[in-house]
């Protein structure tokens, strides 16, 4: 791309209360973990500048609330996201089987141009802990069900698999922005909608 | 999975869940760095809050003038609170709470003011009435454990897993998800009781949740509930008045996609907890 223009690329972790979302980036961005995490309320974010095939871009990342009421809330955070992150707890059901509703939940409200084009990455998270309740086949074939959505496990609290997980985070995000570019570099000229320009004599259409 | 296996297995966690807080800090499995480890002694700021380095030895003489404030106001207050129904507190009142409530004295005023003594008169046994049902039936005990288990931590009372404090904690809010069925409990409470519980026993705090949601001087009811009602007026009128106020601050947000949520939240939904000193 010709642009010089500083990247940013925002992304979205979503996922039930308790999966580890706060945990995850915290590991990303400033690669430590603790249990003095409080609950998110509405969201938070973190930035990270890093490299991704040669280029400097920075990753901004957003953290929100896993209570199921505040995704009412979440047409301010979504907005203009690049890519999105589901997130589960692989010894707790409940929070693989809400993963439907929270992608769902995400197109609708963040309305991308695509919507089956649109960039998510799954991640089951604590596979430090035992006993497991999702297996990697079941969480493999979910994202097959859903256009192939890359799938990582990964620990938190063990910094397992984390920095590549954001890694095809960052990748996918910069895909998507790409194409978005691209689709706006179609139309070689702006439509004004001022009156300057004086109609050409005839060719028209509204004449 | 059919309904009975599903209602059956949520039974069977909510009972996991309650057993484990009243059974406490003995015999409960506690994973080692669940709880974390500060030098409580060297650490403990005024209000409770451990802070990860050792407060400097050093008084800080701001740190000294402001806590001599306190003590004169402290004796305001004292002799406010023995003539709570005078004229002159009445005229007084506001501009001292604005000054802010010498720490000391917080477990009194708030309760006076959010008449605490006549709403638990008025319904003797209804706060145990309702920590049965919860125990029996409530829906909303894995959320409530998980934030009891992250809110205020770096407090001397809320430090251990399990403490007695984290009980109450969890009481209140799973007795008031039960009390106020329209609300129920959504995140962000836990912080609002944990403060109060800081000052007041528990059966006090949960009148004092109560009072905050429905009294129609705070009603924070439509702040919490399904949909966020209240919220979003907030956020409409505090964008009218940076509008109007400060339009440049105002334009210059909306151009580069500054929402007002992302920055106000708190204010309104936890009572600035986590935005503004406790002092």
């Amino acid at each position: 791309m010709a642009s010089r223009k500083k990247t940013l690329l925002k992304v979205i972790i979503l996922g039930d209360s308790s999966v580890g979302k706060t945990s995850l980036m915290n590991q990303y961005v400033n690669r430590k973990f603790t249990n003095q995490y409080k609950a998110t309320i509405g969201a938070d974010f973190l930035t990270k500048e890093l490299t991704v095939d040669d280029r400097t871009v920075t990753m901004q990342i957003w953290d929100t609330a896993g209570q199921e009421r505040f995704q009412s809330l979440g047409v301010a955070f979504y907005r203009g996201a690049d890519c999105c992150v589901l997130v589960f707890d692989v010894t707790a059901p409940n929070t693989f089987k809400s993963l439907d509703s929270w992608r769902d939940e995400f197109l609708i409200q963040a309305s991308p141009r695509e919507p089956e084009n649109f960039p998510f990455v799954l991640l089951g998270n604590k596979v430090d802990l035992e006993p497991r309740a999702i297996s990697s086949k079941r969480a493999q074939q979910w994202c097959q069900s859903k256009n192939n959505i890359p799938y990582f496990e990964t620990s938190a609290k063990e910094g397992l698999n984390v920095e590549q997980a954001f890694m095809a985070i960052a990748k996918n995000a910069l895909a998507q922005q790409n194409s978005t570019v691209d689709l706006y570099n179609e139309f070689p000229d702006q439509i004004k909608l001022t009156n300057t320009q004086k109609p050409s004599g005839g060719s028209g259409c509204c004449q | 999975m059919n309904e009975d296996d599903l209602l059956k297995r949520s039974a069977e966690e909510r009972e996991k869940i309650f057993k484990r807080y009243e059974q406490g800090r003995d015999g409960a499995q506690i994973d080692p760095w669940e709880d974390p480890g500060f030098e409580v002694y060297h650490a403990t700021d005024r209000y409770g809050f451990i802070h990860d380095k050792r407060l400097p030895s050093k008084v800080d003489p701001q740190e000294t003038k402001k806590v001599q404030i306190e003590i004169e106001r402290q004796r305001k207050w004292l002799k406010m609170i023995k003539n709570w129904d005078s004229t002159n507190t009445k005229e007084k009142l506001a501009s001292r709470v604005y000054k802010g409530i010498p720490n000391s004295l917080r477990s009194d005023v708030w309760c006076k003011l959010l008449q605490i003594e006549i709403i638990k008169k008025e319904n003797k046994g209804k706060y145990a009435e309702m920590m049965k049902l919860a125990r029996k039936y409530s829906t909303d005990a894995r959320q409530i454990d998980s934030d009891v288990n992250r809110q205020f931590r770096e407090h001397l009372h809320y430090r251990e897993r399990y403490s007695i404090k984290q009980l109450s904690l969890f009481n209140v809010l799973t007795a008031y998800a039960m009390y106020n069925s329209e609300v129920g409990y959504c995140q962000g409470m836990s912080g609002l009781a944990g403060v109060l519980l800081m000052y007041m026993d528990e059966e006090d705090a949960f009148w004092a949740v109560h009072v905050l949601l429905t009294d129609p001087k705070y009603a924070m009811h439509g702040l919490y509930k399904e949909g966020f009602p209240k919220l979003t007026r907030f956020l409409a009128h505090h964008d009218r008045i940076l509008m109007k106020l400060l339009p440049k601050v105002k334009k210059h947000f909306d151009r580069h996609g500054l929402d007002a949520i992302l920055y106000s939240l708190k204010w309104f939904f936890v009572c600035f907890i986590e935005r503004m000193e406790r002092g």
